[in-house]
Parts: structure tokens; C-alpha cells; sequence
């Protein structure tokens, strides 16, 4: 709804001009500071930390096995764990990767038979 | 030039609605306003989805970064700049603040809306200890009713003037038009009167409070031309 100009409005907008801000500027932090003081602080999301280097070793071998064997299955085990050590008389490999081993080697061999088949 | 910043830390308390009618007051008298929508809801950016004066640009998507950049970069283009804030205590209130020659803190009738313009009318107080300038502001009671004045309002406009905050003596009512503002774009003005009721009283009001707006503007800058000539 457009009405009449009223020649006694008194809404003049005259004088108002586009032109620079003449505010002094305050240095940021300052602002800041006294801002946060009252509990008006940034909410605008913060850049994620960088992650940092994840340098630890895994081996992967990370599920717990079980189970019963015999007492020769046992020795040997055992025997290949403690025979076999690096010049620091260090074992080569623990039992978890003995018992990989073996698994591949087992595999190996079934796969091998069933080219022969 | 004027910058004119509507700041209340709480949501609701009218602050794009009055921040739209004064943008379209001055408008209409064909005035160049920059609107810098702040607040996430972007009220105002739908606003202008569905229509608006040439002569009003709408500024969205600020970031604390910028706003001070952006108010300036507006006060270099157009006789108004109008920032709208988002309705919560960060730092960008404070940052804008900063700029303004006038904050206009909506309040309507309540102890929560008040609560949270004492806040913003604390941190101004702050940051022109930190300016070294004075930030000149004023209450405006929105949505209030023409007919009633509560005993709570009372009591809350009797607590602002204990503490001498000016407040505009034109109070922004509650009225249909201003609502359907969001609905149809445009100025008040230009409401379809067989779709809006109320509507010559809601443009009365809408004048009153711009041409207060006005008055106030022109005293801030009256004087601080009288400062910068005795300086």
C-alpha cells in the first residue's frame, strides 16, 4: 500500500553520505580481551589440531588364540622360540608369529596339492 | 556513513525485524543502505529472496575476520550501514560494536530479553573504555503493545532508566505487518492491505521509530563534529 507524500514528513534523510569510517580502531586483541571478559567470546568453529605422527610399531597381531595343543606340539613351539636368537641373544620371533608361520607353510602345502590334483 | 548496529545477546528480542524497518524507512526516502546480515538464521538474506528496494544491498556470510572490513568497505558505498547480529554473546557483537555510530539494543517486555540487553549495554560500555571513544546506544522495546503497558515492562523500563541507558521513546509493536515482512519481501508499505491487517498503524509506528533513528544519528554526529573542532 503506497500512500501520498506527506509534505510534512518528517523523516529526512538528507546530508547522510556514503564516506570512510573515521572510528579509531582499537588493536583486535584488546577488543578481544575485554570482549571474552564478558563471557562474548569467538564461536566461530577453530581449525583442527594437527594430528601428530603415529610412530608406535604394530605387527597387527592383535587377537588372543586359546586353545590346547600336545606336549610335543608344545616343545617345539617352544624350542623354535628359544633356538633361534639375533646377536644380542634376543629371540628372531615371538610365538604369535611362530604359530603365522607354521599357518603359511600349511597353506602353502595345501595349495600346492591342489595344482597336483 | 551512520553504522548502525542492532545488538541484544538473546534471540527473539526483535532485533532483524527492527533492523528491517529502519533499512526500509530509509529506503523508501531513497537512501543507499548496506544491510550486513551477521546472524546465521539469515532473516534478512530471505527477506531480500523475495524482494527489495534498489537501493538496499544486502551483505551476507561474515566471519569475525571480516566485519569490521566489511562495515567499512559499506560505509564507502552507501549513506547506511545496518548490521543485523546474530542473537548470542560472541565476539563479533563486540567487533561490530566497535564501528558503530548508534547500537539500537532490541528488547521486548521480558526479564530474559532485558537480562541479556544489560549484557549488551555492559559491553559497550567496555569497549569504549578500550576505543577511547563514546559508543552511543539506546533501548528499543519491540513488541510491545500500544493498548497495555505491563506491570513487568514498568518495572523493566523503571530499572534501564535508573541506570540512565537511553531508550527511544517509540516503542516497535507487535503488529501483523512486520511479521509478514519475511513472508513477502518489500517494505512495509508495500503490504497488500487486503492481506495484512493493521496496517496504517504498523507504518505510523515504523515512521516514528525511523524518524527517532534519525534524530539520534544526527545528534551523535552534531557531536562529534563539535568534538573534532575543539580538538
Amino acid at each position: 500500500m503506497r500512500d501520498r507524500a506527506n509534505i510534512f514528513d518528517e523523516l529526512d534523510v538528507s546530508g547522510f553520505t556514503p564516506e570512510p569510517a573515521t572510528h579509531k580502531l582499537a588493536p583486535e586483541p584488546q577488543i578481544r580481551a575485554a570482549a571474552e571478559a564478558q563471557n562474548f567470546q569467538s564461536r566461530e568453529p577453530k581449525p583442527k589440531p594437527v594430528k601428530k605422527a603415529d610412530r608406535r610399531y604394530r605387527t597387527g597381531r592383535n587377537i588372543p588364540l586359546a586353545t590346547k595343543i600336545s606336549a610335543n606340539a608344545s616343545q617345539l613351539l617352544y624350542g623354535i622360540h628359544a633356538e633361534h636368537k639375533d646377536p644380542q641373544g634376543h629371540p628372531l620371533w615371538t610365538i604369535g608369529q611362530i604359530i603365522e608361520f607354521g599357518l603359511q607353510a600349511f597353506q602353502r602345502e595345501l595349495d600346492k596339492k591342489k595344482v597336483q590334483e | 556513513m551512520p553504522t548502525i548496529v542492532f545488538a541484544n545477546p538473546k534471540g527473539g528480542a526483535g532485533k532483524s525485524t527492527s533492523a528491517l524497518i529502519l533499512a526500509t524507512q530509509l529506503a523508501i526516502k531513497n537512501a543507499g543502505v548496506t544491510i550486513i546480515d551477521a546472524d546465521p538464521n539469515r532473516f534478512i538474506h530471505d527477506w531480500a529472496k523475495n524482494g527489495k528496494p534498489d537501493n538496499i544491498t544486502v551483505v551476507a556470510a561474515t566471519s569475525e575476520e571480516t566485519i569490521v572490513d566489511e562495515i567499512q568497505a559499506a560505509a564507502r558505498n552507501t549513506a547506511f550501514v545496518i548490521v543485523d547480529l546474530e542473537g548470542t554473546a560472541s565476539l563479533m557483537v563486540a567487533l561490530a560494536v566497535t564501528q558503530a555510530h548508534l547500537v539500537i539494543i532490541p528488547t521486548q517486555g521480558s526479564h530474559a530479553d532485558a537480562k541479556q540487553a544489560g549484557r549488551a549495554v555492559k559491553l559497550i560500555k567496555t569497549q569504549e573504555n578500550v576505543t577511547g571513544r563514546a559508543i552511543p546506544h539506546a533501548i528499543l522495546y519491540t513488541r510491545t503493545n500500544p493498548a497495555i503497558r505491563t506491570r513487568n515492562f514498568a518495572a523493566i523500563q523503571e530499572q534501564f532508566r535508573q541506570y540512565n541507558i537511553p531508550e527511544f521513546k517509540t516503542h516497535l509493536h507487535e503488529r501483523e505487518a512486520y511479521k509478514a515482512l519475511q513472508s513477502f519481501g518489500g517494505t512495509v508499505e508495500d503490504l497488500d492491505p487486503s492481506q495484512v491487517g493493521g496496517l496504517e498503524k504498523a507504518i505510523a509506528n515504523a515512521r516514528e521509530y525511523a524518524i527517532e533513528a534519525i534524530a539520534l544519528l544526527r545528534d551523535v554526529i552534531t557531536k562529534r563534529q563539535k568534538v573534532a573542532v575543539n580538538a
